[in-house]
């Protein structure tokens, strides 16, 4: 979105982005970050995105099926495999657990590899809802930052991962391109001043890297 | 009410327990499957999608952050099939959804809890087709509403205005069977 979009604008963004209809490019971070300013000050908008989350819902649900009896036993065969740590069940709590295991594991992976390993407070936590991929992003100082992915996938010849970093009502920034070692990590240095709001994005790109994000990022974390 | 349920069941599940994990598919298996199917058509993939999705609860449970579950299952759903349909090398996903338009009002989550089935689907189908076809090709097709609009050959405007009133009539019919 460039510039200042009015506010009927804004209400139709709102509304076709809770339907799930607007370009999902990270364009949209800084996009729906204008969305959600105005939505603190705006009735009418606000009343909009819950029309559109009606209907959406609504939508969603008429599509409701059945799926076959079997699957749920598989499922629940697949949960008796991986049994989860017995907690408290606090956000906190959860929070610490995949910290660590994800401390643990990069590690372990930077055990693996020749390069010293990372220093420096953790930034960020990079999460995915659709795939594997995690990540954990350092700040050791001054304008750069270290990013460490790990269960990227390989890509295809003439793709490569990209890292952007979003200031608060920016465009995204490009970062440097990279790929999945052998193990499916990858350690990353970028240059980004670690200010409070600031996104890091992880999309696949063409090789040689993109000036403007061409696909939705995979993996986000946001400097609280 | 049923997000206190489900909140509570995404508690036990956090601590391990497999009986709120059955307690909660049993609860949202249908929506997530019946979106699932009605993009990738596939009942095979459509099953994958779904065991994905409930995996993902298991394993990290912290993904939900609040709102609606229901609408989160959706969203999780529709996402991770559309990415299939896509062939992602990676499955993608869309940017978080700020807060703000996550917090969920009253009336969806009855949507997803307290309302038969039926009643939902009779509003989608009484839908004028116009209204219908640019909602359902955007929610299930994955189209955004300018290739919508190219697809049909039909201004962004009109687009945009088809939506918003398919969606308020949408929201009519729901008000006035839950009223009823």
């Amino acid at each position: 979105m460039s510039g200042i979009a009015s506010h009927d604008e804004l209400r139709d963004l709102a509304m076709l982005y809770t339907l799930g209809a607007l370009e999902t490019n990270l364009a949209d971070c800084a996009e729906a970050r204008a969305i959600e300013a105005h939505l603190h000050e705006c009735d009418a908008c606000r009343d909009e995105v819950a029309l559109a989350q009606v209907g959406t819902a609504m939508i969603a649900r008429s599509a409701a099926e059945a799926p076959p009896q079997e699957l749920k036993q598989r499922l629940l065969a697949a949960v008796a495999e991986t049994p989860r740590r017995h907690g408290s069940g606090s956000n906190i709590a959860r929070w610490t657990a995949v910290a660590a295991a994800i401390t643990v594991l990069i590690a372990f992976a930077m055990l693996l590899r020749p390069h010293q390993p990372s220093e420096g407070p953790v930034a960020i936590y990079l999460q995915s809802a659709t795939t594997q991929a995690s990540g954990v992003v350092r700040a050791p100082g001054g304008d750069a930052m270290t990013v460490e992915v790990e269960h990227l996938a390989a890509l295809p010849a003439g793709e490569v991962y990209q890292l952007w970093s979003i200031a608060p009502g920016a465009k995204p920034a490009p970062g440097p391109t990279f790929t999945a070692g052998s193990q499916g990590t990858a350690h990353v240095t970028m240059h980004a001043s670690p200010e409070k709001g600031l996104v890091i994005a992880v999309t696949i790109e063409p090789a040689g890297g993109s000036q403007a994000p061409t696909t939705r990022p995979f993996l986000t974390g946001a400097l609280q | 009410m049923s997000r206190s349920v489900d909140e509570g069941l995404l508690e036990r599940i956090a601590s391990g327990d497999a009986t709120a994990f059955s307690a909660l598919y049993d609860r949202y298996a249908d929506l997530v499957y019946g979106v699932a199917r009605r993009i990738l058509r596939s009942p095979e993939q459509a099953q994958d999608v779904t065991q994905s999705v409930f995996l993902k609860v298991w394993s990290r449970p912290q993904l939900f952050t609040g709102g609606s579950f229901g609408a989160w299952a959706a969203r999780v759903a529709r996402n991770a099939s559309l990415d299939v349909v896509r062939s992602s090398a990676v499955r993608l996903r869309e940017p978080e959804i700020p807060a703000t338009l996550a917090a969920a009002g009253e009336l969806e989550e009855t949507v997803f809890a307290d309302v038969d089935r039926e009643i939902i689907v009779r509003a989608v189908a009484g839908l004028p087709e116009a209204e219908r076809v640019v909602i359902e090709q955007a929610y299930f097709g994955g189209l955004t509403y300018r290739q919508v609009a190219e697809r049909l050959d039909t201004p962004l405007g009109t687009v945009k205005t088809r939506i918003r009133a398919g969606l308020q009539r949408l929201r009519g019919a729901l008000q006035e069977a839950v009223t009823r």
